[in-house]
């Protein structure tokens, strides 16, 4: 696969730009969508994904990276998104 | 059983996996042939981790563990592009533990009916032990997370004195001063 990289950086978001507020998808499920890896779509997130939802992706347990922790999961309670034990309840608000 | 909540261990999974992530991360594009284990290359080991892996969404979901499942072929389980391969495998794993009564299951292990959270403890040494033969095969990082070292180490006291043939090697001895990374990998039989 030799994809340009900031074509990959570019799908990835377009995609969590559709996400709806109150929903929320995890970065294999990105992924998945753009036949990339978790990691890879972590990564266009943490560079360049200022100006799309990058806090309504988490990680397939339903937990936030420790370095945005605080701020992403203020962010996704101030839309309504319910929690278990500090994880996103992904059963109730999984997208897409 | 230790004191292990079920939130703690899927913790400990989710970080288990992560450092495997990276070692497989660091994998050279010529280092995949190269020799991990007796009779498994650096390719074989991480297709191993990917199978087990794979089994986590079935035996989450009640299905009993059977030969044949799943690919045999290193290659088949790894695809065209490898460390997407394992990251894949990975994230469903994560997504089946997560589930919100998943931890309160039992699997049907090829040994028997197993509580999920013994069966997420043993993953996670698994996870730790092999995350330290990948690096060592490959010449990159062998220092292992402390946490999942003692977490390991909750797993291996639970094991037989000898080991059990064809899963776990029997422990090498260790002096009274060894770290707890070096009991582990004592106890797994991996000269450190």
């Amino acid at each position: 696969m030799t994809q340009n990289p900031i074509d990959v950086d570019e799908a990835v978001f377009d995609v969590v730009e559709r996400i709806p507020p109150g929903r929320v998808s995890t970065y294999g499920a990105i992924g998945r969508l753009i036949g990339i890896g978790p990691r890879r779509v972590a990564r266009a997130l943490s560079s360049g994904g200022g100006a799309v939802p990058w806090y309504r992706v988490v990680r397939a347990d339903g937990t936030a990276a420790e370095p945005v922790r605080v701020e992403q999961l203020s962010l996704l309670a101030a839309e309504g998104v319910p929690f278990r034990s500090g994880r996103v309840d992904l059963g109730a608000v999984l997208w897409p | 059983m230790a004191d292990f909540s079920p939130v703690e261990l899927l913790e400990l999974f989710q970080r288990a996996q992560n450092q495997f992530t990276d070692r497989v991360d660091a994998v050279a594009p010529d280092q995949w042939e190269d020799p991990a284990l007796p009779d498994w290359s650096v390719a074989d080991l991480v297709a191993h981790l990917v199978t087990e892996q794979l089994w986590v969404p079935p035996l989450l979901a009640g299905e009993p563990y059977a030969e044949g499942r799943f690919p045999e072929d290193t290659a088949d389980l790894l695809g065209s592009d490898p460390f997407l391969g394992w990251e894949s495998a990975a994230d469903e794993a994560l997504s089946a533990f997560a589930e919100d009564d998943a931890l309160v299951r039992t699997v049907h292990l090829s040994r028997g009916l197993t509580p999920a959270t013994q069966y997420i403890l043993e993953m996670t040494a698994d996870l730790t032990v092999h995350a330290w033969d990948l690096a060592h095969a490959t010449h990159g990082d062998t220092e292992l997370d402390g946490e999942l070292v003692t977490a390991a180490l909750v797993f291996a006291e639970q094991l037989p004195e000898d080991g059990v043939p064809g899963l776990f090697d029997p422990p090498l001895d260790t002096s009274a001063s060894a770290s707890p990374q070096q009991r582990l990998l004592a106890r797994f039989g991996r000269k450190a």
